[in-house]
């Protein structure tokens, strides 16, 4: 039996498991960053007019 | 104030564990690929096929480390969640939600890539075996702690909900660690103990070498989640917007 499709599934789905779980809360912060920085901006706004 | 006083009360100050968090993050990053990019080579390309298992073996330097990490984060996020709901650190709380989802993805990684090996090895991807068995409820364990967190209205009652299940499920680690001794399982026993090691050099300094990066992993995802939750939990703080104005 030829064990490579086995491992390279393993390392596929090792690759895709810790890179999802790595990416999605930095990309959660950035955006909420991005969210906190709009609302400052409105504030500072409408506080100025 | 002694030291390790500062330290812990450090620790509980949501601004200070941010700026430490965001200040660790980079090395421990660095960490994890230089010691992983060494370990895969290592493991895929110099180790020789084991005599028995063939090339298949190759699948054991990630699934042996995943396996491991399943059950020291599960650990770990019990400890936190103890010390969240003894003593009321929030920080304890933050960082034993943050541990979850970790712990869930190398849980879903050990059983994926045992599957992918008990294939080519034992015939079939899955059996009902004791070691299989606990280390899927392992991975209920975990979505039910993430799902608890997420399933009141007001939060802090989701975090000390999940942390007490997070404490109640600690009963399924013996089982899994004994499970290949307790009963007549298809899984073997463990080849590495404190005691030693009955693998060969080199396919042992492979694994150690992922195991090592697979730590630094966890740490980096950890402090960057907990960063996620302060902000999350403290958008309204004055840190929160200095944080926002300093990176805009």
């Amino acid at each position: 039996m030829d064990h490579t499709p086995f491992i390279v599934g393993a390392y596929a789905a090792g690759a895709l498991v810790l890179t999802w779980c790595a990416l999605a809360p930095v990309l959660r912060l950035r955006r909420l960053r991005r969210q906190l920085a709009d609302r400052q901006r409105r504030r500072a706004a409408a506080e100025s007019a | 104030m002694s030291t390790v006083k500062r330290i812990f009360h450090q620790f509980g100050s949501p601004p200070w564990l941010f700026r430490f968090a965001g200040f660790a993050i980079p090395w421990l990053w660095a960490a994890c690929l230089g010691l992983g990019a060494w370990g895969l080579w290592w493991g895929l390309v110099k180790a020789p096929p084991d005599y028995l298992q063939g090339e298949s073996v190759r699948i054991m330097y990630l699934h042996v480390p995943s396996a491991w990490m399943s059950m020291g984060i599960y650990a770990g996020m019990a400890v936190f969640g103890f010390c969240a709901l003894v003593w009321r650190v929030r920080a304890a709380e933050v960082i034993a939600l943050a541990s979850a989802p970790v712990g869930a993805a190398f849980t879903l990684l050990a059983l994926v890539t045992g599957s992918l090996w008990g294939r080519p090895t034992w015939g079939t991807y899955w059996v009902w075996d004791a070691r299989l068995t606990s280390e899927l409820v392992l991975l209920f364990l975990y979505l039910g702690v993430m799902g608890l967190a997420a399933a009141f209205d007001e939060p802090r009652k989701g975090a000390r909900a999940a942390c007490l299940l997070a404490l109640v499920g600690l009963v399924n680690l013996p089982l899994i660690h004994y499970s290949v001794e307790w009963w007549n399982t298809l899984h073997q026993p463990a080849s590495v103990g404190v005691e030693g090691s009955s693998i060969h050099p080199s396919m042992l300094w492979p694994l150690l070498l992922m195991a090592l990066a697979t730590k630094f992993y966890y740490l980096a995802n950890l402090l960057t989640r907990t960063r996620l939750q302060l902000v999350v939990e403290n958008r309204k703080s004055r840190w929160v917007r200095d944080w926002v104005l300093e990176t805009r």
